[in-house]
Order: structure tokens, then C-alpha cells, then sequence
């Protein structure tokens, strides 16, 4: 196989050109804002983060984008075409993600679980499944090599025949991407990849996201560890209260005081917390 | 034949007496539903055994008087076996079930169905001094409430019918109070809106569902006397279809939600009876039922949430 | 699961180890023995159990019970294991003691339910109930042994063949001998020891061989299935009786597989699922030459069978577009009214309510056999020597239709499709997020089941000459359901072997025929609180309905990785 990742269409390059535009994204619930007015801008073969405090609905400004909800007002645009909300429309358009608490199908293989992902990009109908002329084995065989593919370029190449409920935690947030990237996105939206993750693991992760940019994708990830989003990515957007607080490269997000009170607060017991944040802002300038 | 506006009103009376008894069993299936999230199939035996209970009563007193002081104590006897099984369905069929994938509860609710309609139908008879329920048995009429019809205008009332209608609206009194002024009732509302955080509110989950359970059986039983006292006589049978039709009714009115079921079933008999004055073919009474599903599928399509808006949380 | 309070420790296993090995053995011996013995005081009762040194067939089979309890105790400690091959000999013992006491227990009840009190159980049938319980006794008091690890043994390929023969040779003469039991208690017993019997093979290993077996040799092996269930006919002697109750269970048998689809696959809750057996009915009904058709043009078979499938599947695609978009709750209720609807519809087309197409009440009767290319359904024809009947005639065919409808479920099963279907069953939010078509996948299984069942019916309504809006009451879908819930949701064996006992058992037990119902209703209690997956389930499902249960995950995983994919999801 030539590439790893296939977006098919798209050239494997960085190149700028803007690929998902968010404009003015709301979500209310009943009286609750939930999300308000956010913009969005990410760029093929850019890695966006999304930080903020819990309950500033990122997750459900990822929701949005991916058609989970109906927004109150907005639009979401990819590759210049709006996009419906509909959650299969919008993976087949080419935007793919993963949730905050996995959702795996734990009573299958880590390689059945990839090759699920693959069932949008392949069209093996009922029919040719019932006569099994050689276009079925074809396919068959197509996907599951296209699946082993995947397995192998996130790193579990030997969990293919283990069921996914059984597989570490860590393993487990990698076969969701895995599974993800079987859908050939262009846009890849993480939630939180590397919540509950341990420090090796997490380095682990930053290589797989920034292999994933290299093949041409853009990548949107909402994360609550801060050195980890600012070794990773190229902007970060940050939201308070379903608001836009700042959107910049890291340092400038980083050194804005508004954020660190966002996040940590004014109070004395923070203080430490405020120096490990200040530290690791030298370590990244 | 034509249909003119005496005709209507009196299918609109007929339709409301109907729709209370729908009503009072619909109450039973949108609660435990709210709560649990399970069809309890075999609600409507419970109504069959209310009806039950209430002739057992009847029965059972020496003499056969039809004195209207033998309502209460026939209507206690019903709620009693009512609730009673309702209870032991709930501990030994159902809860073992709580967190089975949906199919195992469905279908156990389907076993338990059956079994109870079995069950009277082939033990009811071997009591001594009962009669063989394998055929419908004659159920007493109770003075006042039953005998010759009320004429007001040109319309013709059934006192029976006009006893569910009052009883509907006592019970639905009864629960208005109960739901929302009594810790019990919040307690409920909370269970079902969030079991878990209401058990780490302290509140005893596994007592309130079959508070639940009883609180709908207790309805069922008061329909199950209403029932037995409209048509003459009960039956076996007789929880099949008005359980099915029940449910349509707590579905349409939005299930999870007691207004709901309460509307639902005044809307779904109420059209149920008019669609008896349609002539020619498709109307009548010979397609009254499949108006009625037709109905549920309709309100699935075009608003699934039901008329009053479904209280049920998505546990996705 | 609530678990009974251990009265048998580990400890005191450990000690009372050995002192149970005994018992068991003594119990096992006694058992054989006492088949030599009257069990009963009149020879009416069960199969004759009544003189001293002539064991009936019944007897035999306790024989064999208590034979098997002392054998596999006594290998267990005589024969040595062999590298890592591990037998399960204590397991089975332990099967075999708690079988033998059900089979004795069972024989007796109906001894004196036959003969009026037990009272009129010989000695005989008491020192077998004494071995019986010995046995019992003595193997709980021992310790259980490791699971059997026969499924990696591998024999010479032919003689893995003969072996699987020889098996389906067994079946088939115990097929053909619980048929022809006439007597209720004689049946249910019967009914236990195959049950006991399967099961020591099971905790013995030596299914787990088979299937191992069977796994490798899939093809041949269902290429014989076929040939031994075309063989059946010939079996009959010329008697069409046993030929009459087999098409009626392949008919069912055929629409629980139908079924399957629909819940089994795609887990979604068809309540109805009788509306669209009996629509299919209905139009090749309608459609046939009989004096009350009501339609004037009168199709070829092979047409009208395609037409039927299609009515169901229509009908189905009109539930379901708007059921299955909501929660599948609703569906359970829709498709419930649905087949009410069907049935009240199908009795006001009588001229009167509604335009005549079904005669309303009165059905249709009087349907002509089925002739195609020449061949008259109707008439006996002699094959080989041996007469068959009409219902030999209608077997052949039905054989056809559930080869066919097996083939579809097991080649939608294993496809991209089927992954679809269990992704749905597993979270279905994710599999939409993951750009699985839901709704699609969720309609075509629906619309599927519905085009099988029209299929099906229309066979039907030839082979039961007349059809009538009261053969397809609610009480038929739960059957069905059940066939399939019961037999084991997901796999073709299951739903075969449920389908099979739910329609053979009213038949062979009338003299319970006014409980029937309510044994059913028990049944469907007790199996959905104890085994909800079925008997014979999908290692899917197993993982599915028994989330909590570790050591199974880890051994279907090892399975998986032994045979490269989750195993029972197609046949077995």
C-alpha cells in the first residue's frame, strides 16, 4: 500500500487552503447557551486545539459540526459545500471523530470495529452478499486489508483478532482513531484522546496526530492537557461559557492572562497550578 | 345514513366514557415506561385482573346483593389483586431484568401475559363456588351506577359510563396531588428523570418502581370495575385489546408523560366512536380498531414525541 | 445471578474428593443395574418397564446414564492425560449425575401420573432412583476440572468425516424414535436423556471437537445435513403422518429464519411478524385456482410466489419507513397493532365491510396442489419402491425454501451488511457517527424478514389447502418469537432446533394440550431470567447478553483467535 491514509481527492500536503469553516455556530437548549456564535477556521494539514474549561462546550461545538445536533444558528462548511446535519452525511462528506467516552463495539474485533469504518467508502449491497460472485470477495478481501492497514499504522497491528472491550484504555482511544481514519476523512475531530492517558502514552499520541497531519488531514482536538496541545498544535481556539474567548498560535493563547484565569482561577490555592501553567508557557515560547 | 349532530354528540359521550377507561390503564403503561423504560405487556392483565378481583369480592359476600354499598368493597378487592400481582410481577418476572439488554424484559413481559391470562382462565373455575372462566362470566350491576340510561336532550347515557368518567376524573385528581405535592410523587418525578442521582439523593429506586407499578394497577383496577359494569360481563380476554389500545393512547398523548396518557385516551375513544359514524365501506364499527392503529402510526410519523410532548429521558 | 448459598465449599470438596469419586461410581453401577429391575407395576405405564431382565428402551437409556457416570469417572483417573490435550471428565460425570437424577425423577413422576400415585413404582425404579441420586450426590462433592481443550485435537481427515457421519447417523434414528413415541411421559424423558446426553458431550470436550470438525470440513458437512434430511422421507415406510407434522414444522421453521433476520441480526422487535406470513398466504391464495379466488388472473407458482414476497416486503416497507426512525420500543407496539390491523382487515374484505377479497371470516378454502412442470403435488408417487404421499411431495419442496432462506441469512450474515447489524446492536449512535447507515440497514432487515415470510406463506396456503384470517392470530408471532429468542438469537442452528421443538412438542405432549400455553409462557420466563441468548446462541450474542462475565470473553476470545472470526455467527 502506498499511503497509510488515504483521503482520496485530497493532496498530501499542507497547503493552506482552508478545508472546515464554522461560521457563527449557536446552540441553545431551551434557555441555555450552550454554544455561541463560534467561528471556526482550520486548514488542510493544520492541527487546531480546542481548550476550555469543563462545561464550555466544546464537546458540543463538536457535536454540532458533526451533525450530532441541529444548530440553533450557524453554519458548517466543508470544502466549501455546507454540510447537512446529519451525522452520516457529514462522515461522508469527509469529516470523522471520536467521543469523549469511548464508544467502541466492544463485542467485536479491534478489526471488525476498523472495518465498520469502512462501510461508507464501500458499497458491497445485499445482493452481491447473497451471490458471491468475485466482486464480494474482492471487497471483502479490500477491506479487511484496508483495516489490518489501519490497525497497523495506529499501532495495534497485533490486536486484530482481540475484542476491543478487552484492550488497555490507551489501546482502546487508538482503535477509535483507527476506526475514524477508516472512513477516509479530511477532517479528523478528536475528543479527547488522551484523557486518562499516562505520560508515555501521551507522547505516543502526539506522534499518531502529527502522522495523521502528514498525510494531509486537518485535525481538530479538544484537550485538557495543556503541554500536550501546545507541543501539538499549530492554533488553538479557546472557549469560555460556550464563547470564543481567544483564537491564536499557542504562545499568544497561553500568555493571555483571561485564560489562565478561565482555567485556573484567581484563588491562592491555584497558585501552584498557576506557576506549573506559566512554566510550561516558557517552555513552549 | 347520515350522520347529524345528535348522532355526533352521542358518539362524542360514548367516545369519552371509552377514552377513561383507556385512560386509566394508559396511566399504568407511561409510568412505569417514564421510569424504567419498559412496555409492561402484561399491564393490561392487570386490568383483566382487577375486573377479576372486584367479581371474586362480589362473590364471595353472602347473598347476592347489589346494594351500592358493595361498589367500595368490590373496588378494593380489585385494587388489591391488581396491585398485588402487579407487585410480584415487578419483584420476581421484571426486576431481576433491570439491566438486561431490552429484548430479555420485553419479552418476559409477553411470557407474563400469557401466563396470566393462563392462569385465570384455566384455575379461576377450580376455586369452589366460582364459575368456569373459560367463557365470559356475567358481572354484577350495581345499583346506581348501572340500570337505565340517562336521557338528557336527545342523547342516551349510560350510567356506567357516566360512573368511569367521574372516576377518571377523581383518579386523575388523586394523582395530580400524589405526583406533585407528596414526597412520593417527587421522588418519582426525580427516579425518572435520573435513577442514579436520585439513588445517591438517597432515594430507594427499587421502592418507587414498584410504587409505580402499584399506582398503575390501582388505576387499572378501578377501570377493570368500570369495565365489568358497562359490558355486562368480563372475560379473560379482555386485557388483549384494551391494553394495546392503552398503550396507543399513552403513546399518543406522549409516553413518560400522566397528562398525557390521561388525553390520549379521552382522544383515542373519543375517535375511535366517531369513526363508527362513517358510512360505507372503511368506516363503521367493523374498522373502528384499525382506525385506531392507524391513528398511532400517524402521530409516529408526524409527531413521535406525542400530543403533550413524551417525558422520557434518552439514556443513549 | 442470585446465587444459592454454598453448602459444598472448596474446602470441604477438597477432602470429600475422593469419598464422592466412590459414591458416584457405586451410584453410577447401581443405576445400570436396576435397569434389569421392574420400574413399574403395570406394563401401561411409559414404554413397558414392568420385567425382570428385559429393560425396556427407556431403560436401556438409564443404563446408559449410569454407565456413563461411573466410565467417565473411572478414565478420569485411569486414563492419562496427553500433552495438552485436556479431557473434561469429571465435568461430564457431573452433567451425567445431575441428568440421571432428572431423567429417574422424570420417569417416575409420570409412572404415577400414568398409573395414578407412586404407588406404583416398583423397586426397581426405586434402586434406580437411589443410584440416581448417589451418582448426583457423589460427583457435587467433587471438584470441578479444568474446561476440555478438545477443539484443537485434529484426526485424519476422513475419519474426522466418519466420525461427524456416524454422529448425524445418530440423530437422525433418534429423530425418527422420538417421533414415533406415542406415549407423553415416555417423550419428556426421552426428551432428558438426549438433553443430559448432549450435555456430557459438551462438558466432556467432545462437541467441542465436533465443532471443531465441522468448522473444517463446513461444506461437506452441510451437503449431508441435506442429504439426511432428503433421505427422511424414505425412512417413513409409506406412512404420510410423521410427513404432515414435518412440513408444518418446516413452514414454521422457514418464517422463524425469516425472522431471524429481523431480530436475530438486526435486534429489531417484530410483534407482528404472523401479518406478513399470512399476507403472502392471502395473495397466493387469492391469486390460485381455487373456486373462491376472487381474483381472475391466475399466475404461475414461481410468479405468484415472487408476487406474495413482494405484498409482505411492501407491507413491511410501509411499517417500517415511519416505526423505525423512532426509538425500537414503539416498533414492538406498531407491529403488534400491525398484525391486529391485518387480521381484523383481512375478516372485513368480505363483501359486507369492506370489498370481497378474503371472504372475510371464511377464508379461502379449496386450494388446489401445486403442479409445476407436470408435476401434481397431490399425488402419492412411488420413488424406488417406497410410496410418498402428498406431504412427502410438499417436503421436497419445503426442503428447497428453507435451503434458500437459510442461504440468505448466512450470506448477509458474514458481509459488510451483517457488520452493519451487529455495529447497530452494539451502539447504534456510533455506527451512525461512523457513517453506517442505520435506517437503511434497519429497513432492509425488516423488509427482508417480511419478503421471507410472504415467500413462505404463499407455500403454505397450497400446502394447507385453505387459509383463514384465525391462523394468523397474535399468538403465532409470539410463537415465532419465541422459536427464535428461545432457540438462539443470530444462528441458523438455534432457530432450526427451537422452531423445531416449539412445533413438535404440542404435538407429541397432548395430554398437557390445555397447559400448553402456559408452559409456554413459563418458558419464555425462565429462559429469558437464566439464558436470555437462547440455547444454541451466537457467540455474539453470549458476549452481548453477559456483559459482566469474564472468563467467557476470554475464552470466545481465544476461540476467535484459534479460527480467525467470531464463530457462531453463521451456522453453528
Amino acid at each position: 500500500m502506498t499511503t497509510a491514509v488515504d483521503p482520496s481527492g485530497v493532496s498530501a500536503q499542507a497547503d493552506g487552503s482552508p478545508i472546515l469553516v464554522a461560521e457563527n455556530v449557536t446552540m441553545r437548549f431551551g434557555g441555555l447557551v450552550a454554544v455561541d456564535s463560534v467561528n471556526l477556521n482550520v486548514s488542510r494539514g493544520e492541527i487546531m486545539g480546542l481548550i476550555g474549561p469543563n462545561g464550555a462546550g466544546k464537546t458540543t461545538f463538536f457535536n454540532c459540526l458533526t451533525g450530532l445536533y441541529l444548530p440553533t444558528a450557524g453554519s458548517v462548511i466543508l470544502e466549501g459545500a455546507l454540510l447537512p446535519p446529519k451525522p452520516r452525511k457529514v462522515v461522508i462528506a469527509g469529516m470523522a471523530r471520536t467521543f469523549q467516552n469511548i464508544r467502541l463495539f466492544g463485542n467485536m474485533t479491534a478489526l471488525e470495529n476498523v472495518m465498520v469504518g469502512r462501510y461508507c467508502r464501500t458499497n458491497t449491497g445485499p445482493l452481491t452478499s447473497i451471490i458471491r460472485g468475485p466482486k464480494f470477495h474482492r471487497d471483502e478481501k479490500a477491506t479487511s486489508a484496508r483495516a489490518q492497514e489501519l490497525l497497523d499504522f495506529v499501532g495495534l497491528g497485533n490486536t486484530t483478532d482481540n475484542l476491543a472491550r478487552h484492550l488497555s484504555y490507551g489501546d482502546q482511544r487508538r482503535l477509535e482513531i483507527a476506526r475514524a481514519l477508516g472512513t477516509d476523512p479530511k477532517v479528523l475531530l478528536l475528543d479527547e484522546p488522551t484523557a486518562g492517558m499516562n505520560p508515555q502514552e501521551t507522547r505516543q499520541a502526539e506522534e499518531l496526530i502529527f502522522k495523521i497531519r502528514d498525510q494531509g488531514l486537518a485535525v481538530v482536538v479538544i484537550e485538557h492537557d495543556m503541554r500536550f496541545i501546545f507541543n501539538l498544535c499549530d492554533r488553538v481556539l479557546c472557549l469560555v461559557q460556550g464563547r470564543t474567548l481567544i483564537e491564536g498560535t499557542p504562545g499568544e493563547v497561553q500568555s493571555d492572562p483571561r485564560v489562565i484565569e478561565a482555567y485556573i482561577g484567581t484563588g491562592p490555592a491555584d497558585a501552584a497550578e498557576l506557576e506549573e501553567f506559566e512554566e510550561e508557557g516558557q517552555d513552549n515560547a | 345514513m347520515e350522520a347529524n349532530v345528535i348522532d355526533v354528540l352521542q358518539q362524542l359521550v360514548n367516545g369519552l366514557s371509552l377514552g377513561a377507561l383507556y385512560a386509566l390503564i394508559a396511566v399504568g403503561y407511561t409510568v412505569v415506561y417514564g421510569i424504567i423504560q419498559l412496555i409492561n405487556f402484561a399491564h393490561g392483565e392487570i386490568f383483566m385482573i382487577g375486573a377479576f378481583g372486584a367479581l371474586t369480592a362480589w362473590l364471595v359476600m353472602p347473598g347476592d346483593s347489589v346494594a351500592i354499598w358493595v361498589l367500595p368493597i368490590m373496588l378494593l378487592a380489585g385494587m388489591v389483586a391488581a396491585v398485588g400481582v402487579s407487585l410480584l410481577t415487578e419483584r420476581f418476572a421484571y426486576r431481576p431484568l433491570r439491566n438486561a439488554p431490552r429484548l430479555a424484559p420485553l419479552i418476559t413481559a409477553i411470557g407474563v401475559s400469557v401466563f396470566l391470562q393462563e392462569f385465570v382462565r384455566l384455575f379461576y373455575g377450580r376455586l369452589p363456588g366460582f364459575p368456569d372462566a373459560k367463557r365470559a362470566i356475567p358481572f354484577p350491576q350495581i345499583e346506581y351506577v348501572t340500570g337505565p340510561a340517562i336521557q338528557i336532550g336527545g342523547l342516551t347515557i349510560q350510567r356506567a359510563a357516566l360512573f368511569t368518567l367521574v372516576a377518571l376524573v377523581i383518579c386523575w385528581a388523586f394523582l395530580f396531588v400524589f405526583v406533585n405535592r407528596t414526597r412520593l410523587g417527587r421522588a418519582m418525578q426525580a427516579t425518572s428523570q435520573d435513577p442514579d442521582t436520585a439513588r445517591l439523593m438517597g432515594i430507594n429506586v427499587d421502592r418507587i418502581i414498584m410504587v409505580a407499578f402499584a399506582v398503575g394497577a390501582a388505576l387499572a383496577a378501578v377501570a377493570g370495575l368500570a369495565w365489568g359494569l358497562r359490558y355486562t360481563n368480563i372475560d379473560f380476554r379482555m386485557g388483549f385489546l384494551a391494553g394495546l389500545k392503552a398503550f396507543t393512547a399513552a403513546v399518543l398523548g406522549g409516553i413518560g408523560n400522566i397528562n398525557g396518557a390521561v388525553v390520549g385516551g379521552l382522544v383515542l375513544g373519543v375517535a375511535e366512536a366517531m369513526v363508527t359514524l362513517v358510512p360505507g365501506t372503511f368506516g363503521g364499527s367493523a374498522w373502528k380498531d384499525v382506525w385506531a392503529f392507524v391513528l398511532l402510526i400517524l402521530v409516529l410519523v408526524f409527531r413521535p414525541q406525542g400530543l403533550l410532548g413524551a417525558r422520557v429521558v434518552d439514556r443513549a | 445471578m442470585t446465587k444459592i448459598p454454598r453448602l459444598i465449599t472448596p474446602e470441604r470438596q477438597q477432602r470429600a474428593d475422593p469419598t464422592g469419586r466412590i459414591v458416584a461410581i457405586v451410584g453410577g453401577f447401581v443405576l445400570a443395574a436396576s435397569a434389569f429391575l421392574p420400574w413399574a407395576y403395570s406394563f401401561r405405564a411409559l414404554d413397558g418397564m414392568t420385567i425382570i431382565g428385559n429393560p425396556s428402551p427407556l431403560q436401556y437409556l438409564g443404563m446408559v446414564l449410569g454407565l456413563l457416570v461411573a466410565g467417565l469417572l473411572i478414565c478420569s483417573r485411569v486414563v492419562k492425560p496427553r500433552g495438552r490435550i485436556r479431557v473434561g471428565w469429571v465435568r461430564g460425570a457431573k452433567a451425567a449425575g445431575t441428568g440421571a437424577l432428572t431423567y429417574i425423577a422424570l420417569i417416575l413422576l409420570s409412572v404415577a401420573l400414568e398409573l395414578g400415585g407412586l404407588i406404583n413404582v416398583a423397586y426397581g425404579g426405586w434402586i434406580a432412583l437411589a443410584g440416581a441420586a448417589l451418582a448426583f450426590v457423589g460427583t457435587r462433592l467433587m471438584i470441578m476440572d479444568k474446561p476440555a481443550t478438545l477443539s484443537q485435537t485434529q484426526l485424519r481427515p476422513t475419519l474426522e468425516i466418519l466420525l461427524v457421519a456416524v454422529v448425524m447417523g445418530a440423530a437422525l434414528f433418534a429423530t425418527a424414535y422420538a417421533l414415533n413415541i406415542d406415549d407423553g411421559g415416555a417423550f419428556v424423558s426421552f426428551i432428558a436423556f438426549l438433553g443430559t446426553f448432549i450435555a456430557v458431550l459438551f462438558r466432556v470436550g467432545v462437541m467441542g471437537f465436533l465443532s471443531g470438525v465441522s468448522h473444517r470440513h463446513r461444506k461437506v458437512l452441510i451437503l449431508a445435513a441435506f442429504v439426511v434430511a432428503f433421505l427422511f422421507p424414505f425412512t417413513q415406510g409409506g406412512s404420510d403422518a410423521n410427513m404432515s407434522i414435518a412440513t408444518q414444522v418446516i413452514i414454521f421453521a422457514a418464517a422463524a429464519m425469516g425472522l431471524n433476520i429481523t431480530v436475530g441480526l438486526a435486534g429489531l422487535l417484530d410483534l407482528g411478524y404472523i401479518a406478513f406470513l399470512g399476507a403472502g398466504a392471502f395473495t397466493a391464495a387469492v391469486l390460485s385456482r381455487s373456486a373462491f379466488a376472487t381474483a381472475d388472473i391466475h399466475p404461475p407458482f414461481i410468479v405468484t410466489v415472487l408476487i406474495a414476497g413482494a405484498v409482505s416486503a411492501t407491507l413491511g416497507l410501509i411499517i417500517g419507513s415511519p416505526t423505525l426512525r423512532v426509538s425500537g420500543d414503539y416498533l414492538a407496539i406498531v407491529t403488534l397493532a400491525f398484525g391486529e390491523i391485518f387480521r381484523i382487515t383481512m375478516i372485513n374484505l368480505d363483501g359486507e365491510a369492506g370489498p370481497n377479497i378474503t371472504h372475510g371470516s371464511n377464508g379461502i378454502p379449496a386450494i388446489p396442489d401445486l403442479v409445476l412442470f407436470g408435476f401434481d403435488f397431490g399425488d402419492p408417487h412411488v420413488v424406488l419402491g417406497i410410496p410418498l404421499g402428498r406431504f412427502s411431495n410438499y417436503y421436497f419442496l419445503l426442503l428447497l425454501l428453507i435451503a434458500f432462506v437459510i442461504l440468505v441469512f448466512v450470506r448477509l450474515n458474514n458481509s459488510r451488511i451483517g457488520r452493519g447489524w451487529v455495529a447497530i446492536r452494539e451502539d447504534e449512535k456510533a455506527a451512525e457517527a461512523m457513517g453506517v447507515n442505520v435506517f437503511g440497514l434497519k429497513l432492509f432487515a425488516f423488509a427482508s424478514g417480511a419478503f421471507l415470510a410472504g415467500v413462505a406463506g404463499a407455500v403454505k396456503a397450497h400446502q394447507d389447502i385453505s387459509v383463514t384470517p384465525d391462523q394468523f392470530i397474535f399468538l403465532e408471532s409470539a410463537f415465532l418469537l419465541a422459536a427464535v429468542v428461545l432457540g438462539g438469537m443470530g444462528t441458523v442452528l438455534g432457530v432450526l432446533v427451537g422452531a423445531t421443538l416449539l412445533k413438535l412438542l404440542p404435538e407429541k405432549l397432548r395430554f398437557v394440550s390445555d397447559f400448553r400455553l402456559m408452559i409456554f409462557a413459563l418458558l419464555l420466563i425462565i429462559m429469558m431470567r437464566f439464558r436470555p441468548e437462547g440455547m444454541i446462541p451466537s457467540q455474539r450474542r453470549q458476549l452481548e447478553f453477559h456483559e459482566e462475565d469474564q472468563e467467557l470473553a476470554e475464552r470466545i476470545e481465544e476461540e476467535v483467535e484459534e479460527t480467525g472470526a467470531l464463530r457462531g455467527a453463521g451456522v453453528l
